[in-house]
């Protein structure tokens, strides 16, 4: 027996930094389980896998780099790793990158956050930068190269707000919004945006959790959170923009994974509640400048960064006594906290809508129909206005005297990614009059954009309005579709500059490459199928065949996208003989692979045990494709 | 702006179920007593020599100041063997009266008792002065000087809290001595000349509750819930919750003078049957010792004996703590005596907790009933940084233990203020 001495108190707390960790892993494991789940079902299980594979690429290079460290330093490695965390900073990581980022970036950016982040300044609680925020922000600022295109989905509501200067009038919200498939959809997860910003809830309950048991303080999220509401609801306000833009600037983006993974991070924040609070209204209102002001899609990162370093100052500025001197820490709070709103909120009068919603908001009192109905007419849209944002590209189709037709596309407003960008495009059949420099037709080949919203642009009665028009006319914009009424004013102007010119333009034709085999015999129920005979000489019937695709556009029977093709069936080797495509519905610039010659043409000849090959990028396509094939073999079998 | 401010106080698990509700042991004298003769904090002079007889109750030292005065008085009746050095619960070698037990048990009274209703303010005052009552809660301050001039006192506050972990033994006296207790504190109050009193008691001690029901309804006295929070006994802490004030230095700023519970019961005991205080309610508690109870000692028994009363150690390493876990003192050596401030010996055993570097969470400035900021204050520490010392306030500390009890990297934060506090003291 001996007796022992030991400075009091000789009592401690349950709750340890360990424990504390281990609550914070959970909540990232079970973000990062909803983010694998919703990449598997929506846009397959590769997607899926891709979220495993850069965790486990994260977490082992933390890891590693742990390792490695402690062992150069002599210490034990197992005791370093446990009291150093770097795992938590790898799950964030990942959970704050894109699903497109390159494998050896997040290797990198781990790397680098583990290490430049964290153990070069003497490790665990001596680090100033959030190094998952580090890391991050190195790869987004130096290795913008470090996307892989194969895994596209669509671009995020912060790409697509950042376009528009984050700033969306009331009348254009609800067709802005209708990509994510609204705010409730948003706030349960269902859009594609980094790996961990998907799901709001899960991400607030998350924050309840941590809060219950202590291990946050709930001042950061609280205050970080409720002031970029403010901000952005006074912002939207000066702007005519309604609290469903406030609500928008907070589910968009990574200011709710921020807000409860990040800014909560004790390390590199301050350690006095009123330190906090000024630092999470900064940080708040740093978080609405850049998303307002700078050229970056979303400010939560930049904004804890460079916030980081003002902690020790404010630090320092709240030394004392938090009893004695309440009324000097209150009144410093008040003061710094009101200085920073003010400048966010006079940024925020500066903030203009920019490209493609240069023009001032439709002035239509009723905000965007849901039900598309007789377009209904707004502010004029000169016919030179500058269009640039449209990225608009067209092709001399063909020449009769001197009316000349041109194949135009245009970036439309919708949220698809495609190969040259992040936009939808629209595609047009433009005819112009070289004589007068008028246009004389125009139709819509492919409409990429919202459907129920901005196809009111499309009705003939608003298609119409080009007709007689030239370079010095004006048209109206379509109210409520006034994003999708650009991109058609932006062709028929470029085509009425081309036939001015002569211009033939060049055209890009996608060209297919096959990945994956496909049997025909696969199972593709999901596709919902149908054909009708059309037609039968002999052996040989036609059947005019459907199917849903995979395009974000809603249409009358749910919310898919239909294609549909003729598909000719020999009766008598019970193989097809052709594919022609009717009607693409699916995504234009991506899906189309699909639909092009080369990629039909391998459906020839084809039986129901035969097989294809899936068309790169156009994977959902292709299936939608042979879904009707196959549903035609087996029609025509059954045929007498 | 308690938004701006953390909770400053924490739930603790007070492991009280341990002792509270056991049969309190009264301990058979030892043979050989150690009386301090720094009597709480009053140092004194022996009125008795080498070889002399003294009876249970005889007063045997008079302080040497007129401020800290807190004469001392015989547990038992025996021989006085003489003045011997040994280490006192402070960890300093201090002279003791070493009595010899002659178990006859002889006792005289060394005062009449006095009824408190017919005496005057100024001799009751003065009673409590020579029947030398201090604050037993753990201070040792003597009672009378907080009763001498009370101007603009509107309230007495009892303390029966004893938020420390583990302690128990004012529970156990309050509920055995009941009758005492009330004289006691009624004798408070008039000293106090407030027009009501409080007497302050954790909430979840119902039985406890209800008794002091019993005994103060139809008084001036009230009964006053706390939540079970620590330190709700701190003086500072308790008056904030009970008035809603704060102050700076002493409780009388605020209006409040405050007195814990068994020096109310020591002086009731005095009044009505003229005994001085020589016995103390203890708590010997804590998963390193067997059989964990309270009892009741004389004043001078060595802990080592107490400790055997309880079973012994358990385990191999522990840790001995004169008083609770949080603000105890641990001593590794069992020889040091009970005094009259003493309330409890915590024994734990003794486990390394794993730990990290600070993470800087900021529970402990969320918590510190004092409002400081103690990470900041280690911080400073560490690099010796005088200029944020100074304005970290650091003298504000009351080494309550809950910034270490608190740290989640279970770093000894209350110890680094202390480092800070005795540097300080020597660049002043
Ligand atoms: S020991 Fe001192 S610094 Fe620590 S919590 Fe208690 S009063 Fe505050
Ligand atoms: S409680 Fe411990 S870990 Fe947290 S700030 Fe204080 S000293 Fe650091």
């Amino acid at each position: 027996m001996k007796l022992t001495f030991k400075p009091s108190p000789n009592y401690r707390n349950k709750q340890s930094t360990l424990l504390i960790m281990r609550d914070l892993t959970m909540c990232l494991v079970a973000v990062l389980l909803y983010s694998i789940i919703f990449y598997s079902a929506k846009y397959g299980a590769s997607y899926g896998l891709r979220v495993v594979i850069h965790t486990v690429i994260a977490v082992g290079c933390a890891l590693a780099c742990d390792a490695v460290f402690f062992k150069i330093m002599k210490k034990d490695i197992k005791t370093g790793i446990l009291s150093s965390f770097s795992w938590v900073t790898a799950l964030i990581l990942v959970l704050i990158s894109r699903i497109d980022t390159a494998y050896y970036a997040m290797a990198v950016a781990t790397i680098i956050a583990v290490f430049f982040g964290k153990l070069v300044f003497g490790g665990f609680g001596q680090n100033i930068f959030n190094p998952a925020a580090l890391g991050a922000a190195i790869i987004m600022t130096n290795f913008s190269a470090s996307y892989v295109a194969d895994f596209t989905t669509g671009a995020t509501p912060t790409t697509s707000a950042s376009s528009v200067g984050w700033m969306i009038p009331r009348a254009d919200f609800a067709e802005f919004i209708a990509q994510y498939g609204g705010l409730g959809n948003m706030f349960f997860g269902q859009y594609a945006s980094t790996m961990g910003s998907t799901c709001a809830l899960l991400i607030l309950v998350c924050g309840a959790f941590l809060i219950w048991r202590r291990d946050i303080d709930w001042q950061l999220p609280v205050f970080y959170i409720g002031t970029i509401f403010v901000e952005a609801l006074l912002i939207g306000l000066m702007h005519g923009a309604g609290i469903e833009y406030a609500l928008f600037f907070l589910l968009a983006g990574g200011i709710l994974f921020g807000g409860v993974f990040m800014v909560t991070d004790p390390v590199t924040t301050p350690v006095t509640i009123p330190g906090r609070v000024l630092w999470a209204i900064g940080a708040a209102s740093l978080t609405v400048i850049i998303r307002a002001k700078a050229n970056l899609s979303d400010g939560v990162l930049f904004a804890i960064l460079l916030m980081n370093m003002l902690t020790p100052a404010i630090d320092k500025l709240f030394d004392g006594n938090q009893i004695k001197d309440a009324v000097k820490f209150r009144n410093y709070v008040l003061i710094g906290g009101a200085a920073s709103v003010a400048v966010t909120l006079l940024t925020g009068i500066a903030v203009v809508p920019k490209e493609p919603a240069a023009a001032a908001p439709a002035a239509s009192a009723s905000a965007a129909p849901a039900a598309p109905a007789e377009p209904s007419f707004g502010e004029a849209l000169p016919m030179n206005y500058n269009f640039n944002a449209n990225k608009t590209e067209c092709v001399l189709d063909g020449q009769e005297g001197d009316i000349v037709r041109y194949a135009c596309s245009a970036k439309g407003f919708g949220l698809v990614t495609n190969a040259e960008g992040t936009y939808s495009r629209n595609e047009a059949m433009v005819t112009v009059d070289k004589s007068t420099g008028k246009a004389t037709s125009v139709n819509i080949i492919t409409f990429g954009d919202t459907a129920g919203i901005g196809d009111q642009a499309t009705s003939e009665k608003a298609l119409a309005q080009f007709e007689g028009k030239g370079l010095d006319d004006e048209v109206n914009l379509v109210t409520g579709a006034t994003f999708t009424t650009r991109s058609i004013a932006s062709m028929v102007q470029k085509a009425i500059q081309m036939a001015a010119n002569g211009e033939e333009g060049t055209r890009t034709a996608p060209e297919a490459n096959f990945g994956d085999a496909l049997p025909m015999s696969y199972n593709f129920n999901a596709n919902k199928p149908e054909c009708v005979l059309d037609g039968r000489e002999g052996d040989v019937i036609r059947y005019a065949c459907s199917a849903k695709g995979f395009g974000l556009v809603t249409n009358a029977e749910g919310t898919y996208s239909k294609n549909e093709a003729m598909v000719v069936v020999d009766k008598s080797t019970g193989k097809v003989t052709s594919v022609n495509i009717i009607n693409f519905g699916d995504t234009a610039g991506i899906g189309d692979m699909a639909t092009g010659e080369k990629a039909l043409a391998q459906f020839e000849g084809k039986g129901v045990d035969d097989e294809v090959n899936l068309v790169t990028g156009a994977t959902f396509t292709t299936r939608s494709i042979a879904s009707m094939v196959q549903t035609a073999l087996k029609a025509a079998a059954m045929e007498e | 702006m308690s938004i701006l401010t953390g909770p400053m106080r924490f739930h603790l698990d007070g492991h009280k179920e341990l002792t509270a509700h056991k049969e309190v042991l009264f301990m058979p004298e030892p043979d050989d007593l150690y009386i301090p003769l720094v009597n709480g904090r009053a140092a004194c002079t022996p009125l008795v020599k080498e070889g002399d007889q003294v009876k249970a109750g005889q007063k045997i030292g008079e302080p040497t100041d007129a401020f800290w005065y807190v004469p001392i008085f015989s547990p038992v009746s025996g021989t006085v063997v003489g003045i011997e050095k040994r280490m006192t619960a402070a960890l300093k070698p201090g002279e003791h009266l070493h009595i010899r037990n002659d178990h006859k048990g002889t006792t005289v009274q060394p005062f009449a008792p006095m009824d408190y209703e017919k005496a005057s303010r100024e001799e009751l005052l003065e009673f409590v002065k020579q029947a030398g009552m201090a604050g037993l809660g753990g201070a040792g301050f003597p009672t009378f000087n907080k009763y001498t001039k009370p101007e603009g006192i509107d309230l007495l506050i009892v303390n029966a809290v004893e938020c420390e972990p583990y302690l128990t033994a004012d529970y156990a006296n309050s509920m055995a001595n009941a009758k005492l207790m009330r004289t006691g504190v009624l004798a408070l109050l008039k000293l106090s000349n407030a027009p009501k009193g409080l007497v302050a008691v954790k909430e979840d001690k119902k039985d406890l509750i209800a008794l002091l029901h019993e005994q103060f309804d139809g008084t001036k006295i009230e009964v006053a819930e706390v939540p079970d929070i620590y330190p709700a006994g701190w003086e500072r802490t308790l008056i904030f919750m009970l008035t809603g004030k704060r102050y700076d230095r002493l409780p009388a700023e605020a209006g409040c003078i405050l007195n814990n519970v068994s020096t109310a019961i020591a002086l009731g005991n005095a009044l009505e049957n003229g005994m001085p205080i020589t016995k103390k309610y203890l708590t010997v508690s804590g998963d390193g010792v067997k059989d964990p109870k309270n009892v009741v000692v004389s004043v001078g028994t060595p802990a080592s004996a107490v400790i055997a009363q309880c079973g012994g150690y358990e385990g191999e390493d522990c840790l001995l703590i004169a008083g609770g876990p949080m603000m105890g003192r641990t001593i590794p050596n069992d020889q040091f005596v009970i005094g009259i401030a003493n309330n409890g010996l915590t024994v734990l055993q003794h486990r390394e907790p794993f730990s990290v570097k600070c993470l800087r969470c900021g529970k402990c400035t969320e918590t510190c009933p004092s409002g400081l900021v103690p990470v900041r204050i280690n911080m400073a520490e560490q690099i010796k940084d005088i200029d944020s010392l100074k304005k970290l306030s650091i003298m504000d500390c009351i080494e309550c233990g809950l910034c270490t009890y608190i740290c989640p990297s279970k770093l000894d934060v209350t110890e680094g203020i202390r480092r800070a506090k005795r540097y300080m003291a020597l660049v002043k």
